[in-house]
């Protein structure tokens, strides 16, 4: 059963990126970093629930069996379809927002650092459904930094997916998306949060393409 | 095997024979090549060489296959082409409806058109209905913010990715007096004079070229650009037994063909510059997206498929 379930969950996988493939044409620019298996956190705009199944497929085979996005428990539990893509084709690392819930989400995150994953965050938070390019970063991409200060943060800015799936329609346009990587970046001894997060926005600012703008 | 159905593998087999010299040649430079010194002229050469072996395999095989073949092959460029170009048009929530619609109904509806060969339709379909009712359902959602930039870009997209692209095809439905079956091989006269005539254009131009013909713009040259067409005529004469037009017919329409694609090229890479981007996309290695790769193609068809129509049938 648990093989069965393994393997449907390469197949639904694959169907994902093809799918993602065939209808984005969604293409990686690996603009400050290599395609080469290395601990990463990717952090990155968000804008549509697509975004992270996006740069998921953009990842070459070997990056991509080793990265976990991190995300809202609320959303992939609500039902079972979600609870087998989210935890099993993803293979997310699920963290709950709910303030009452004693979660400790950066226990986890670490966790999975520690285990030797990439991960995925948006460190935005929420979708950002404003006109502004970037909404205000949280603290946990500094509190990662802070705690495993050899990680490499890189920003990774998705193109694109406002204008293929507004909120509120239904049909996807099929343009192009693109998923740009940039150098990554650190947390400096001695920096404020305040100023990481500034430095951390603009690194990602920095990887919107010139079309775009 | 029908005479047509020969010819098409003689021209398939005759690019194959070009392409085998272009590769042995890049793989004999290859191998002179000091293997610590990279060379990216030469890359660049191998690659276009490899995108050009799927290209001929492609148009090859959709050419047997006769028609719906080569109808699927090129609804699928069209795809291609409009999702470049509607990637980096101006657009507003309010379009999406009608984006939708030039993606999942115009297009499919003028290949069906093209398929049916309904002449009446294809011809005006895109740029009369389309482009009074595509602003409508725009309008509708009511956001005037850049209005008419917004459905102006969105009626070229489907001018060039969709009506443009479609008039290959549609060669295919011309009735010309005593060449039955063999307007297919229109197609293959059409894509073979002008990609030649680019492809010497592009060598000329490097070799002689001096005077910009669009300086800031292009590298285009007129050097480059006449050299260019005068190749594509003496190709077009040497294919004229494909052709219904006869030797001196031939050159002239492959002329004309090639001249009109050399200068939708630069009307291409205007809009590329405007928008601040080197290639469509990255679909086609070595040459970027589709529309990089069969911009003059793509030009050169109305006007070709026009004249072939007003002086041959």
């Amino acid at each position: 059963m648990k093989f069965l379930r393994q393997f449907a969950a390469r197949i639904v996988g694959q169907s994902i990126r093809i799918f993602a493939r065939a209808i984005t044409a969604v293409r990686a620019e690996w603009k400050g970093i290599e395609p080469v298996p290395r601990q990463r956190v990717y952090f990155a705009n968000h804008t549509s629930n697509a975004d992270m199944p996006m740069i998921w497929s953009v990842l070459p085979p070997a990056l991509r069996r080793t990265v976990r996005p991190v995300a809202a428990a609320d959303y992939w539990l609500k039902n079972k379809l979600r609870a087998f893509v989210g935890p099993e084709v993803f293979n997310c690392v699920l963290v709950d927002r709910r303030p009452e819930v004693q979660d400790k989400p950066m226990d986890k995150i670490i966790a999975a650092l520690d285990e030797g994953s990439s991960l995925i965050i948006f460190p935005e938070g929420n979708r950002n459904m404003t006109e502004a390019p970037l909404l205000p970063f949280k603290a946990g991409l500094y509190n990662m930094g802070v705690a495993r200060p050899d990680i490499d943060l890189v920003p990774t800015w998705v193109a694109n997916l406002t204008e293929i799936m507004p909120k509120g329609e239904v049909i996807p346009l099929p343009l192009i998306c693109t998923v740009t990587f940039g150098e990554p970046i650190h947390v400096q001894s001695g920096e404020s949060k305040d100023d990481f997060l500034k430095r951390a926005s603009e690194a990602l600012l920095a990887q919107r393409p010139e079309a775009h703008k | 095997m029908s005479s047509t159905t020969t010819d098409i593998l003689l021209l398939a087999f005759g690019s194959f024979g070009i392409l085998i010299t272009l590769t042995v040649l890049g793989e004999i430079l290859r191998a002179r090549q000091p293997v610590h010194e990279p060379n990216p002229m030469l890359d660049t050469y191998m690659t276009r060489i490899q995108s050009w072996w799927g290209m001929v395999a492609f148009i090859g095989a959709a050419l047997l296959l006769g028609k719906p073949g080569i109808m699927t092959l090129f609804a699928i460029a069209s795809f291609a082409a409009l999702r470049e170009f509607l990637t980096l048009t101006t657009k507003a929530q309010a379009d999406h409806l009608s984006l939708a619609l030039a993606f999942f109904a115009v297009l499919p509806l003028q290949y069906i058109f093209v398929g049916f060969g309904w002449t009446g339709l294809y011809t005006v379909f895109i740029p009369v209905y389309a482009f009074l009712f595509l602003p409508m359902i725009s309008a509708l959602r009511g956001n005037p913010q850049r209005f008419l930039v917004r459905v102006a870009e969105t009626q070229w997209a489907l001018m060039i990715a969709v009506f443009c692209v479609s008039h290959v095809p549609a060669l295919m439905s011309l009735d010309i007096a005593g060449y039955g079956d063999r307007s297919v091989l229109l197609i293959a006269f059409l894509v073979m004079v002008v990609q030649f005539g680019d492809l010497l254009d592009f060598f000329f131009g490097r070799r002689i070229g001096r005077t910009k013909i669009a300086p800031g713009l292009s590298p285009k040259t007129w050097e480059g650009l006449v050299c260019g067409v005068l190749s594509a005529m003496v190709i077009g004469a040497l294919l004229s037994w494909i052709t219904p037009f006869g030797v001196w017919g031939a050159a002239l329409m492959a002329g004309i063909a090639s001249l009109v694609g050399m200068f939708g090229n630069i009307v291409v890479a205007a809009i590329k510059r405007d928008r601040g981007v080197k290639d469509w996309s990255h679909l086609i290695p070595g040459q970027g997206g589709f529309v990089d790769q069969l911009d003059s193609v793509i030009f050169a068809a109305p006007i070709f498929y026009q004249l072939t129509k007003y002086f041959y049938t």
